[in-house]
């Protein structure tokens, strides 16, 4: 046994580079599926990405994706949360939901041979959930308890901070776990009527990669998937970011530690300028030889974590420079950071060479990135979903490389205007 | 910069000169070679470093070195010292100078890190095959040639102190941590990794050159590569680093028996909710007891079925995150419960937690519950051993801390464990009073 499991392991990574040979299909109801096999592994990763998320709802229903997403796998027509676990558990996979701004997912990682038994457990989910108050009762509290612990975590609370100020007025400042207040009012039959205005096969990409047969796996999701109503997928995101906002906001918490973000408007991943901006973000704040890290790190040590995050979004995002600190070092750090946003897009800033190490970085990062199957099925269904098209996995390396030095420097120079700042500061 | 090209050259020539003569320089710079299983050999060189090794044509290849010497080894008054020698390695060499390994690999697409342990110190890169010796090269210039620079040493000592302040900031490492300081009286695992920031304030480089000569000599040098090379390639690029002098064994510090003590403790901060642990002393990885161990922890915490989650949240709704865990350690490591939960219902948990325990030390396991854990176990081995990085890690973590033998037979000997055997570690381990820590919201 133990031997047969190694040799799929060994085998597994011969195909890991690249989802290239991923192909897409429709079910006879309409729902996209993207497979991507490679046959060897003796592991299965199975996607389920919804078009729900954040960035679907308003102030008023914040929240409700990241609750009933999460409902989907607490209770069936025939079965309950505590017969579904122990269902799924006993085959040793776990089957997961989370939910985030432009998308929701469901997961599955399992192997070969317990997929016929696994997916049949997705699938009774996907096309069979009752949202059982009791369940709801629990996930509220749970919910509830996230949104206080967020305070818990310097980064993520300063990032939700920029957030909200920055698309004040648009979906992306929205809080993806919602409001104390949404979270309490939520009720088994808006839960319900979340998954009959989402689940339909137009909003929702399936992504598999792994050890299976195209023809056989396209069978398995027919008999199990063609049963989610056909229709949706008109829909689009709309960008609704108000002309101004304020450009700074602090907030003072009894911590040691002190964070500094500045964040720029930009631009959705289906724009033609997602791929030079990546590489501008590469260049200032990628990895440890990113600007960023060279002068306020290396030079001045200034911070512990610094860089700068620019994330596919389905649309207009931001471009983040982020930087934990000290009290003392707040002022340096933000004059750094607009000195480095101010001076991109001149001539000389980048040089040759960093473009070209920027670019490498960026091209290394993702094949690294792309090693298990479940990564393969996430950025396949991901591009899918998002306006990208998965297609556009196969074609990322050569899109960044063919970036060129002027492409970065028009887009710093056209994107990295109006800075807003966010601090949290020190009591 | 031209630091690339010159390792570049110092590669080309190195392989040249080998061309005719790897076969006789290899047995001269390898002492004993050993086939494990599953396509792994290890190599142990004359140096006295350890070489594990596994061929995987995918196009990638992770290198990655674990000495074996962490915070374990340090004292009061040097705590923390391990984890600053690992800042100061991504510093540079004489050569390289400072950034130069981290523009090196990651402007050829790879990239690096480390990290600092009780048990060990650890330094990788993972990279396209084209690059792997280029890489190869100046990580192990860096190690073998650290330029610990006086001024990118103060430098980097307000780098860890950011680090240090940021971490004060964390719950979850906080917990952990003053758990692992409550345990311990007698035992060196006591001391945060990290340090404290009165120590590093005073580190001078000769106490640090010093620690670095004493502490990371090729007997405690471990390098695991996975991935696209050949065994035939890797020697011969290896040999150049290492003294031509023969290595002694390490034979110091090798075991030292941990002692435990319980406790409680509360400590208030400015929490958004109440975070609790209790932890037990545990198996060290020597002893056999830790695969049923290991089993006993996934069938108490892992999954939404399992028995404490079950139960003390789904059911009870006593918390709002619960965990279970065991560190297999070179001594004896800690078996933990974490949870989230309200600062009000810390009491209720902390009793119907040691009910439950005493449930199992007096009535044992389920079969069904007990089959649950073995799967669970298996397919995350499966899951956690699908890339380079993983691979390379489970090798060289399980040598530094053990042998990496126990890795390679971890399924085998976890499949031979019985029902009756997690009951009989459960009274074993944890039917004692453990070391328990709160942190609560202040006010609360």
């Amino acid at each position: 046994m133990k031997k047969i499991l190694l040799a799929f392991i060994v085998l597994s990574a011969l195909l890991s580079l690249s989802s290239a040979a991923a192909q897409p299909f429709s079910l006879s109801n309409g729902l996209k599926v993207v497979l991507n096999p490679d046959k060897t592994s003796g592991i299965i990763a199975l996607q389920v990405f919804v078009r729900a998320g954040s960035a679907w709802e308003t102030p008023a229903d914040s929240g409700t994706a990241s609750l009933a997403i999460r409902m989907i796998t607490r209770g069936t027509k025939t079965r309950t949360a505590e017969e579904l676990a122990a269902a799924s558990e006993g085959l040793g996979v776990s089957i997961s939901a989370a939910s985030g701004e432009d998308h929701s997912i469901i997961s599955l990682v399992c192997t070969a041979k317990t997929f016929p038994e696994a997916s049949a457990i997705l699938f009774d989910m996907l096309l069979n959930p009752v949202f059982p108050e009791s369940e709801l009762s629990k996930l509220k509290k749970v919910a509830i308890s996230r949104l206080k612990a967020e305070k818990d975590d310097n980064f993520s609370y300063t990032l939700q901070r920029l957030k909200s100020q920055m698309f004040r007025g648009d979906s992306y400042g929205l809080n993806p776990l919602g409001t104390e207040e949404n979270i309490s009012a939520a009720t088994s039959a808006k839960m319900a009527d979340f998954y009959t205005k989402n689940f339909k096969a137009g909003n929702i990409c399936v992504s598999v990669s792994g050890s299976f047969d195209n023809s056989e796996m396209f069978s398995s999701l027919e008999k199990g998937l063609s049963g989610i109503p056909s229709g949706g997928g008109a829909r689009k995101l709309q960008s609704t970011i108000e002309a101004v906002t304020e450009n700074y906001g602090s907030d003072k918490m009894k911590k040691n530690q002190a964070v500094v973000m500045t964040g720029f408007f930009a631009p959705e991943l289906a724009s033609a300028d997602y791929a030079a901006l990546k590489v501008l973000s590469s260049v200032l704040g990628g990895g440890m030889s990113s600007k960023l890290f060279s002068s306020l790190r290396e030079k001045e040590g200034l911070a512990y974590s610094i860089g700068t995050i620019y994330p596919s979004r389905a649309k207009a995002c931001a471009f983040i420079f982020y930087a934990g600190t000290r009290k003392e070092n707040i002022e340096r750090i933000k004059q750094g950071i607009l000195e480095a946003a101010a001076s991109a897009g001149k001539p000389g800033y980048i040089t040759e060479k960093e473009l070209e190490d920027a670019k490498n970085l960026l091209v290394g990062q993702f094949r690294l990135d792309h090693q298990t199957n479940e990564d393969r099925a996430r950025y396949l269904g991901w591009f899918e979903l998002n306006g990208a098209g998965f297609g556009y996995d196969a074609a990322y390396p050569e899109t960044v490389k063919a970036v060129t030095l002027e492409a970065v420097s028009k887009a710093a120079v056209k994107y990295l205007v109006q800075p807003k700042t966010f601090v949290l500061d020190n009591e | 910069m031209n630091i690339s090209n010159k390792i570049i050259g110092v590669a080309v020539a190195g392989v040249m000169l080998l061309a005719g003569s790897s076969l006789l320089a290899a047995q001269d710079f390898v002492k004993n070679t050993e086939a494990g299983k599953n396509g792994v050999t290890k190599f142990v060189l004359r140096s006295g470093a350890t070489v594990l090794a596994k061929e995987i044509p995918n196009g990638l290849v992770s290198f990655q070195v674990w000495y074996r010497t962490g915070s374990r080894d340090e004292q009061d008054n040097n705590n923390g010292i391990s984890h600053f020698i690992e800042h100061l390695i991504f510093k540079g060499s004489a050569a390289s100078g400072v950034s130069g390994l981290s523009r090196l690999i990651e402007g050829r697409g790879g990239n690096l890190n480390g990290a600092t342990s009780k048990d060990f110190t650890n330094f990788h890169f993972e990279t396209a095959k084209e690059y792997f010796y280029v890489s190869l090269d100046g990580m192990m210039d860096c190690l073998s040639h650290p330029a610990f620079d006086a001024g990118e040493i103060e430098k980097e000592r307000k780098v860890v102190i950011e680090e240090i302040v940021r971490g004060d900031d964390d719950p979850g490492r906080k917990l952990y941590e003053e758990l692992f300081k409550l345990s311990y009286s007698g035992h060196p695992y006591r001391r945060e990794v990290i340090g404290t920031k009165d120590v590093l304030e005073k580190l001078t480089r000769a106490e640090i050159t010093a620690y670095y000569k004493a502490k990371y000599s090729p007997d405690r040098m471990i390098i695991a590569v996975a991935g696209d090379f050949k065994f035939a390639e890797l020697l011969p690029a290896l040999e150049k680093h290492f003294p031509p002098e023969e290595g002694k064994p390490l034979t110091e510090g090798l075991r030292m028996k941990a002692s435990f003590t319980p406790g409680r403790e509360e400590l208030s901060g400015s929490y958004g909710q109440g975070y609790y642990g209790s932890a037990w002393l545990g198996p060290a990885a020597d002893n056999a007891d830790t695969y049923a161990m290991d089993l006993l922890v996934t069938l108490l915490g892992s999954g939404r079925s399992s028995r404490l989650y079950s139960r003390l949240k789904e059911k009870e709704q006593l918390c709002y995150a619960l965990d279970t865990g065991y560190s297999t350690m070179r001594d004896e490591g800690l078996i933990y419960v974490t949870a989230e939960l309200l600062p009000d219902n810390r009491g209720m948990f902390d009793k119907r937690l040691l009910e439950e325990l005493k449930e199992i030390c007096s009535n044992g396991v389920d079969a069904k519950d007990f089959a649950r854990a073995l799967a669970i176990l298996e397919n995350s081995y499966i899951f956690s051993h699908e890339t380079d990085s993983q691979i390379a890690g489970d090798l060289g973590y399980n040598e530094a801390i053990i042998s990496y033998k126990f890795g390679q037979d971890y399924l085998d000997n976890v499949r031979k464990v019985n029902a009756a055997d997690l009951k009989r570690v459960a009274v074993k381990y944890l039917s004692g009073v453990p070391a328990s820590v709160c942190l609560i919201p202040a006010g609360k």
